[in-house]
């Protein structure tokens, strides 16, 4: 099987976009968007095929927050906010005091939100980090994010087996406080008790934040190799894999297989086990695009 | 000037009857209906005889009829924002495609890749940079010349900035061209020179191209200006690139939204004098209770430091995103809040906070309505 994932959320190709521009404009059908989401996935999973822990591409989220709203009672969804640098735009969500999963609606929204291609596949279980969760959120606290992920995460354990990757470009965009990090240690030591846990990190230099992601009981760390030099990795901690963004999803330049296996060498001579993947979400890319550097990185494992 | 001088930001909805002609999409009923209902209320009957019986062939517009159908929407649009009140107008880009493919369609060197997600189900269609930038024509002469003969009013004409431009393309030629081995130095160094030649060689030539041409209000669209806080200090140089001499006949002003603002000030400064009004996106982050207390006008936070600078601030008043028509005692709070920090009512203009190209024109139309209203109520009660 190839060590490679299938990160963040994932284009669609063009005829599904023609026709939701369509849908919206009164032109097609429901039932045509519906056929066209099909394609969709066959094609994710055909992409993935080679591949131990598959993603369905999050091709049902408008953002990593959105699906949240559906699941947590009386969320409100916001205005836009910009995600980080990029020209993607994000709902801020904003929370009832009183935190509560919708009981009767949590089985059709796993379903509905963590597809798999069979009941025997395995799944790559993309989350927002709770420190993302915040960033996009109003009127929560970081404790009751992760209190109410982790009641979450084993609705979607009970009926998905694999491998939790929580995407964090937060952790490398501000300083996290000393309380913050108390209360990540313990989420992620108690998720990590139940499945493999992968934190992601992107749109950022990983200096500041390495030592404190080794600290914690995770299986692995993504890092974003587009911003961040190999030689920056002194030591690596030997329990961990890495999970290696190297080809870039925010532009359309084609890596040569030359500037790739440079960074890759580099790596292997510092870290036993290494995924690839992009350096982010491939959601930045056109369809087209993404195929083709998802192949790059497949080629390469 | 006035006071509180009111502008539309950029874009409007297209008609139906627009879209499909030039898409060659067969017409219906309801879209002549809707070009007749809109030329009634707009006063234009008489002289819209012309574009209903294009429209009346329904399907197969030749290359001239689908010119005359963009000139009637054109024509529509300007009016419609004539009719609503406002002191500068425009045609909300009906002779474009939007804000960011007109340009680059009309920039040698780009090449379209595929749709991208904005966010939602909305998308646009992303360019790369393949070659070297080349103007092929100036592209908003032609759009500038055909609002000049509707109107009597000021116009002002949008342009999509260069760091916009720059940042909402890829880019495969400028980072062949640098050698660097560090990837991501590499990539920064090809977004510099990427930008810096866009300002020189495709904004600068078309902003003199308007000034000559006898534009007297431009607007330069910035809305990526922010995205990454790395690259500020390029993005005010392009500006300066892009604007050179032309800031001392011409009025400047920048638009830029959903963004970080804070972000700017450190750069501000640079650009004082030469950019005269700086419009931010406000409505949207405000809530819709009459009041000018500072948690109703929670939106307008960002003035604390704006005032400071010297700039006319372009005010949004009108969330672009929902169908919720802004009462006047809402305007009118949402401009007197600004004006008891910024004091000066010839400092403000008001504004949308951004194009309203995703409302519909009956909601856009109420909305503008209102806002001019409101406008009036707010310099009634400072007394002018």
């Amino acid at each position: 099987m190839k060590k490679v994932f299938l990160n963040g959320i994932y284009p669609y190709d063009e005829n599904l976009i023609l026709k939701l521009i369509d849908f919206e404009k009164g032109r097609t059908s429901y039932e045509k968007i519906q056929e066209e989401f099909r394609k969709n996935y066959d094609l994710i999973w055909e992409l993935q095929k080679d591949i131990e822990y598959k993603s369905d591409g999050l091709l049902s989220w408008h953002d990593l927050l959105r699906p949240f709203s559906e699941i947590i009672e009386n969320t409100k969804v916001l205005g836009l906010k910009r995600y980080f640098e990029t020209n993607f735009f994000y709902r801020k969500l904003f929370f009832d005091k009183k935190l509560k999963i919708k009981e009767n609606k949590i089985n059709e929204w796993i379903e509905n939100y963590f597809k798999i291609p069979d009941e025997n596949s395995k799944r790559i279980i993309i989350l927002p980090s709770p420190l993302l969760f915040l960033e996009f959120s109003e009127n929560i606290k970081l404790k009751s994010i992760c209190e109410i992920m982790e009641e979450i995460i084993d609705a979607i354990l009970s009926k998905r087996k694999g491998i939790l990757f929580f995407e964090d470009p937060v952790i490398l965009k501000r300083e996290i406080l000393k309380e913050e990090k108390d209360i990540l240690r313990k989420f992620y030591k108690k998720i990590s008790s139940k499945t493999e846990v992968i934190v992601q990190t992107y749109f950022g230099k990983i200096d500041k934040a390495i030592n404190f992601l080794f600290s914690l009981d995770i299986k692995g760390i993504g890092i974003d190799f587009i911003r961040n030099e190999v030689e920056k990795i002194k030591s690596w901690d030997k329990d961990k894999i890495l999970v290696a963004g190297i080809v870039d999803c925010e532009n359309s330049y084609i890596e040569k297989k030359e500037e790739i296996e440079n960074i890759l060498n580099k790596l292997r001579e510092k870290v036993e086990e290494i995924y690839l993947s992009g350096n982010c979400d491939f959601v930045f890319l056109p369809r087209k695009i993404a195929d083709e550097k998802f192949k790059i990185i497949k080629n390469l494992a | 000037m006035k006071p509180f001088l009111t502008h539309e930001i950029g874009s409007l909805a297209k008609p139906n009857w627009r879209i499909k002609a030039i898409k060659n999409e067969k017409l219906d009923e309801e879209d002549l209906k809707e070009a007749i209902k809109w030329a009634e209320f707009l006063n234009l009957k008489k002289e819209s005889e012309k574009l209903f019986s294009i429209l009346n062939k329904r399907i197969n517009f030749t290359k001239e009829e689908k010119k005359e159908i963009i000139y009637f929407s054109s024509l529509f649009a300007t009016k419609l924002i004539e009719k609503a009140g406002l002191d500068l107008v425009y045609d909300g880009e009906q002779h474009r495609v939007e804000m960011y493919e007109y340009p680059v369609k009309n920039i040698e060197g780009f090449e379209f890749k595929g749709y991208v997600r904005s966010f939602d189900n909305k998308f646009f269609k992303k360019a790369a940079c393949i070659n070297l930038p080349k103007l092929k024509n100036f592209y908003h002469l032609e759009e500038f010349k055909t609002i000049s003969s509707f109107t009597k009013k000021p116009i002002k004409i949008p342009l999509t900035g260069a760091y916009t431009i720059m940042d909402w393309s890829f880019d495969e030629y400028y980072i062949k061209n640098i050698y660097e081995e560090n990837f991501y130095k590499r990539k920064k160094l090809a977004r510099e020179k990427f930008l810096y030649d866009l300002a020189e060689t495709i904004i600068y030539p078309n902003l003199k191209k308007l000034k000559e041409e006898g534009a007297k209000f431009l607007q330069i669209d910035e809305p990526a200006a922010t995205s990454k806080s790395d690259e500020i200090e390029i993005f005010i140089n392009s500006l300066l690139k892009s604007i050179k001499e032309l800031y001392k006949d011409t009025f400047f002003s920048i638009h830029i939204c959903f963004s970080d603002y804070k972000l700017l000030f450190p750069f501000l400064e640079k650009i004082q004098g030469i950019v005269k009004e700086i419009h931010f996106e406000y409505a949207n982050r405000d809530t819709k209770e009459i009041g000018r207390d500072k948690e109703k006008r929670i939106g307008y936070k960002i003035l604390d430091d704006l005032k400071n600078f010297d700039f006319i601030i372009g005010l949004g008043v009108i969330d672009v995103h929902t169908d919720f028509i802004e009462p006047k005692e809402l305007i009118r709070d949402r401009i007197l809040y600004a004006y008891e920090k910024i004091k000066d009512p010839y400092k403000i203009f008001v504004a949308p906070d951004c194009g309203l190209r995703t409302r519909k024109w009956e909601i856009a139309y109420e909305k503008l309505k209102n806002m001019v209203e409101g406008k009036e109520i707010a310099l009634k009660e400072i007394g002018f």
